[in-house]
């Protein structure tokens, strides 16, 4: 989840520099600032020393008399923020933040463990509707119950600022044969930038393009990157930046073998900042599957932000025909807003594709229509300790009626245990849009919930409506 | 003597020949929120004064210029230490890569641990959090509170008070060791924070102290600036005290105001590579 929350944070000591340094600035911020009421006015009692140098670190000094009134010379002794002494900053060319640093660290072994388990009791149908065709509401109540297990380890090597190795391995238990498959590489991918200008990576790597939060987001023409091989290389471009990227999938290969142009595929996206706005232009190209190309404006008015995208694909084989068949047209409106203390959070989007739409009525009589699709969701403030922030998610297929409401919320409830709990709900016919495919692609792919509220959800099964609970424990190291 | 008066006799010493530039890591808050304030054409202070929209221009632009560097990069790193009375004390330090020519900013978190890899980017009027977990950007605004302190996304911008407001009253008064020209501010347009503020600005025309106001006059927060660093002939603030005027809490029978402390290391002009300045660095560095 994208939310951001510093809430609980502690002290911490030394990371910079390590222990006593930090710990001085901890007892200097607590006298400065503290415990005493002092007024902000007393912090002007002594003038200030303000202090010279040069920030391009050729030894400048300041011009002579610059202080004001009553202060000493630049040169003279002064505070740092670690509440050390300088001795003489203007004589020292200051240091300046070291770039390189920022990207260059030790070879990082870290990895994560976890385990959930959920159980779930609800109807299956809805009673007394047509669908649950005489059956009692006792004898509409399921119960499913469900369990995962997963572990990951992975790499982070950066010997040098422009070089960078990393790759997750990740295994999970199976629930049908009981045990752990051997490790699957996640992700394994070099990244090298040449001269502080053009960022490439190379390996096995996931990518994302677009806005959307409810639904798929059209432009993302690169959502199949991380399925193969890649090569991705960036630049700034004026005020924004060009990203191209060439992959490959195994699909590809098997069908038209190594090294054939078929196999391959390629994207580009340019994006610009002008004002409140924030534009990206992308296009796709595989040759069986012809051009895309992709557009996306955002524009962030106040705490509010709104983004459009939209997609156009050329269908080689139906040249100039539209609809399912033939090019197509898909888009998205949404909107965002949070409330300064990031408590209260809405979003909307409306979705439309035409190829979410049957054709013909299927056998139960009912159209699956996904054409246009609606959905509100809201995050409330945090209930208590532990983080508890409900969530409500409303999804709707306006063609037929169907849809789906989630409330949920989790939180912990000891040192790395997670408590879910969630009321999923879904409506219209049986065979409906959302009927049809709530097991499975709304809930395994909403990025709208954590992980825990998943699984919760997931355990639901194919209730019309359930109340849901799990537990997760996971550790990281 | 008028202010103009003294002005005019000052022997200042601060040179500003280039078009300064800003850093004012609390930039003085230059943007955001609010509700349409009237901006008048000229206004009459308590001593009556009065300072046409050109005057007050010209008198916020020194303490702007002072603080902003259109000229050149900066970067810096920032210690921002949360207090709140009777809770506990939170620290987040951060990098701070500042292109003013550009209207743009990078920020780096480094601590605390669980939000290392997180950052801003903000490019014209345009601010992007990049979550390295989710590996998403979303847009924020810019008045938002940082990372849930007493600081505002966009005390980290250049300083625009000449751009942003103009002068309807004016008065003196000594603030500790510096004799000061305090001034009251009223927003120009919607696109601030704080539709209203009182300003202190000492004989080198650097701000010392400010105070924010709501349009219906409720002090919201009051900042303080003690400590400057100068180099070169600029001036970067290197020790900011924020103080939130409606949050607090009673602590031994006295009501304590929450504030925020932010701290500036290692603040240097050197130019920064243009990449840096892109969501790409984020992606490098975050992931």
């Amino acid at each position: 989840m994208p939310h951001v929350s510093n809430r609980g944070r502690t002290v911490r000591r030394g990371t910079r520099r390590p222990g006593v340094l930090g710990l001085a600035l901890v007892l200097l911020v607590v006298v400065a600032l503290g415990v005493p009421a002092q007024s902000l006015d007393d912090l002007f009692n002594e003038p200030d020393a303000v202090t010279g140098g040069d920030g391009s670190g050729d030894g400048t000094t300041a011009a002579d008399g610059t202080a004001p009134a009553g202060e000493s010379s630049p040169g003279d002794d002064t505070t740092t923020p670690d509440g050390e002494s300088s001795p003489d900053d203007t004589a020292a060319a200051p240091a300046a933040v070291d770039i390189g640093a920022l990207t260059t660290s030790p070879t990082r072994v870290s990895g994560s463990v976890s385990a959930d388990a959920g159980l779930s009791v609800g109807y299956n149908e809805w009673p007394w509707s047509d669908a649950a065709d005489g059956r009692t509401p006792r004898d509409l109540i399921a119960a499913s119950a469900g369990y995962k297990m997963s572990a990951s380890v992975s790499v982070d090597s950066r010997p040098q600022p422009y070089l960078r190795f990393y790759t997750r391995l990740t295994s999970s238990l199976s629930t049908t044969s009981l045990s752990f498959g051997s490790p699957a590489v996640d992700e394994l991918f070099v990244d090298y930038t040449l001269k502080d200008r053009v960022f490439f990576r190379v390996g096995d790597f996931g990518m994302g393009w677009g806005r959307a939060r409810l639904f798929d987001s059209p432009a993302n023409l690169v959502s199949r990157v991380g399925d193969g091989a890649a090569v991705r290389a960036s630049l700034p471009l004026g005020t924004g930046s060009m990203t191209a990227v060439a992959y490959t999938l195994p699909g590809w290969v098997s069908t038209h073998g190594e090294g054939d142009p078929r196999s391959f595929a390629g994207a580009l996206q340019v994006e610009r900042s002008f004002g409140v706005f924030s534009t990206e232009l992308s296009g796709h190209y595989q040759l069986d599957e012809g051009p895309r190309a992709a557009a996306i404006l955002t524009a962030g008015v106040g705490a509010l932000t709104l983004a459009g995208e939209t997609r156009y694909s050329i269908d080689p084989d139906h040249p100039g025909a539209p609809g399912r068949d033939g090019n197509a047209m898909t888009a998205i409106g949404n909107f965002f807003w949070e409330n300064g203390a990031r408590t209260w959070t809405f979003w909307g989007e409306y979705a439309y594709d035409h190829s979410r739409r049957d054709s013909e009525v299927g056998t139960d009589g009912v159209r699956r229509d996904g054409e246009h699709l609606v959905g509100l969701a809201m995050k409330a403030p945090s209930l208590g300790g532990g983080g508890w922030r409900p969530q409500l998610t409303w999804r709707h297929a306006v063609g037929d009626s169907s849809g789906q409401l989630i409330a949920g919320t989790s939180g912990t409830v000891a040192p790395g245990l997670t408590l879910s709990t969630g009321i999923p709900v879904f409506y219209g016919k049986p065979g409906s849009y959302y009927r049809g495919i709530a097991e499975t692609r709304v809930i395994d792919d909403d990025t709208t919930l954590t992980d825990e509220e998943s699984n919760v959800l997931r355990v639901s099964g194919e209730n019309v409506v359930s109340v849901g609970f799990g537990l997760s424990v996971s550790f990281s190291f | 003597m008028t202010y103009r008066d003294r002005h005019r006799h000052r022997p200042t010493t601060i040179r500003r020949g280039h078009r300064p530039g800003a850093i004012t890591a609390l930039a003085i808050l230059a943007a955001l929120t609010a509700l349409p304030v009237p901006a008048p054409l000229a206004a009459q202070s308590a001593s009556g004064e009065t300072f046409t929209r050109a005057e007050s221009r010209r008198i916020l632009s020194r303490a702007d210029d002072l603080v902003t560097y259109p000229g050149s990069d900066f970067s810096a790193e920032y210690t921002v230490t949360e207090v709140r009375p009777g809770e506990s004390t939170s620290r987040t330090s951060f990098v701070l890569f500042r292109r003013d020519s550009a209207n743009s900013y990078t920020i780096l978190i480094r601590e605390p641990a669980q939000d290392r890899g997180k950052g801003y980017l903000r490019i014209d009027e345009n601010l992007w959090l990049y979550d390295p977990v989710a590996r998403r950007f979303t847009v924020v605004s810019a008045s938002d509170r940082f990372e849930n302190t007493g600081a505002r996304n966009d005390d980290f911008n250049q300083s625009t008070l000449a751009e942003d407001y103009t002068i309807v009253g004016h008065t003196t008064e000594q603030l500790g060791a510096y004799a000061t020209d305090v001034y009251d501010l009223e927003a120009v347009h919607d696109d601030v924070t704080f539709p209203r503020m009182r300003i202190w600005i000492d004989q080198n025309d650097l701000v010392r102290k400010f105070e924010d106001y709501s349009l219906s006059g409720q002090h919201m927060r009051t900042t303080a600036i003690p400590s400057y660093r100068q180099l070169g002939d600029r001036y970067v603030p290197v020790r900011i005290v924020i103080q939130d005027e409606l949050r607090g809490r009673e602590v031994d029978g006295q009501f304590r105001n929450q504030r925020t402390m932010i701290e500036v290391d290692k603040p240097s002009f050197q130019a920064v590579p243009d990449m840096v300045f892109t969501r790409t660095f984020l992606e490098r560095v975050g992931d």
